[in-house]
């Protein structure tokens, strides 16, 4: 399977007009094995495979990657951005604010933007994120024990 | 944003010196425009008090988080951003010049379905809203 991803990989790349490097094949690679890792675990997940790569050519494939639509970066507030590479939905997350677990919800109503903004303040929006905030059941399970 | 006598009891209170400039970072933000990037309160600070270091306005903001006065916030690949809003709440975020808004959203449509929430007690919920502000929108050069 992962000969064919890899392949996969490097059509996608050139579908969006990207050139196919073992960088940015490395970062796509990170960010779809494990999906909302941080760009810092996808710089030691990158590095640790193929070696000679600065943090700013990281950081920089993830922004390219992120422009063109083939990861998505997911920022709430007052926490490091995670990428992913499931973006043909418009699917949610949920958070554990104890230990930072990040899984995926789906969106009941699927289009792009699901919502809208009482007052949008004159933008054009095109897509409305939602993070659910709580705590996953290992933190639950582990403060109750606690108690 | 708390008035100046809360925040010097709070701050001695954590052990932490009242100094001057503190008071000018605290001063600012309660009056600067929505979230300012780090380098926009540090050249605020610099009209008052010319020798501030960066250093040491960073140092006061990490302070002032560490109180939930106020959260770094970063969009994207942009600039740290300060909110002086610490509960949760939803945002606009403009994808070309990485402005950020407070905006209202109605929280009770975003009721996550039991079978969704995979064991995890939800407690809340953000909303943050992606487009063009007014400004880019209108801008033919917005590629």
């Amino acid at each position: 399977v992962s000969t064919e991803a890899s392949g996969d990989d490097d059509g996608l790349l050139r579908r969006h007009g990207l050139q196919v490097t073992a960088q940015r094949l490395a970062v796509l690679r990170a960010v779809s094995d494990q999906p909302h890792r941080t760009a810092d675990d996808i710089d030691t997940v990158v590095r640790a495979e193929i070696g000679a790569i600065s943090r700013q050519a990281v950081y920089d494939a993830l922004g390219i990657l992120t422009d063109k639509g083939i990861v998505r970066r997911i920022q709430p507030a007052g926490s490091p951005a995670r990428y992913e590479n499931r973006v043909g939905d418009n699917h949610h997350h949920l958070i554990c604010r104890t230990c930072g677990q990040m899984v995926d919800v789906d969106c009941a109503i699927g289009e792009t933007p699901c919502l809208t903004a009482a007052d949008d303040a004159g933008y054009e929006i095109d897509e409305a994120e939602v993070v659910y905030w709580g705590r996953c059941p290992e933190c639950v399970a582990a403060t109750a024990r606690s108690h | 944003v708390r008035d100046a006598d809360a925040l010097a009891a709070d701050l001695r209170a954590r052990g932490l010196r009242v100094t001057p400039q503190r008071h000018l970072i605290h001063a600012l933000l309660a009056e600067k425009p929505s979230h300012p990037t780090v380098e926009a309160v540090h050249e605020a600070v610099l009209a008052a008090m010319p020798t501030v270091s960066l250093r040491t306005v960073y140092q006061a903001l990490h302070d002032l988080e560490a109180m939930d006065e106020i959260r770094l916030v970063q969009v994207g690949n942009g600039p740290l951003r300060v909110d002086t809003k610490p509960e949760r709440h939803s945002h606009l975020r403009c994808t070309k010049c990485g402005r950020l808004h407070d905006v209202d959203v109605d929280l009770s449509a975003l009721v996550l379905p039991v079978e969704q929430q995979r064991g995890f007690a939800v407690e809340d919920a953000e909303v943050i809203f992606s487009g063009r502000c007014p400004m880019c929108a209108g801008d033919p050069q917005g590629e």
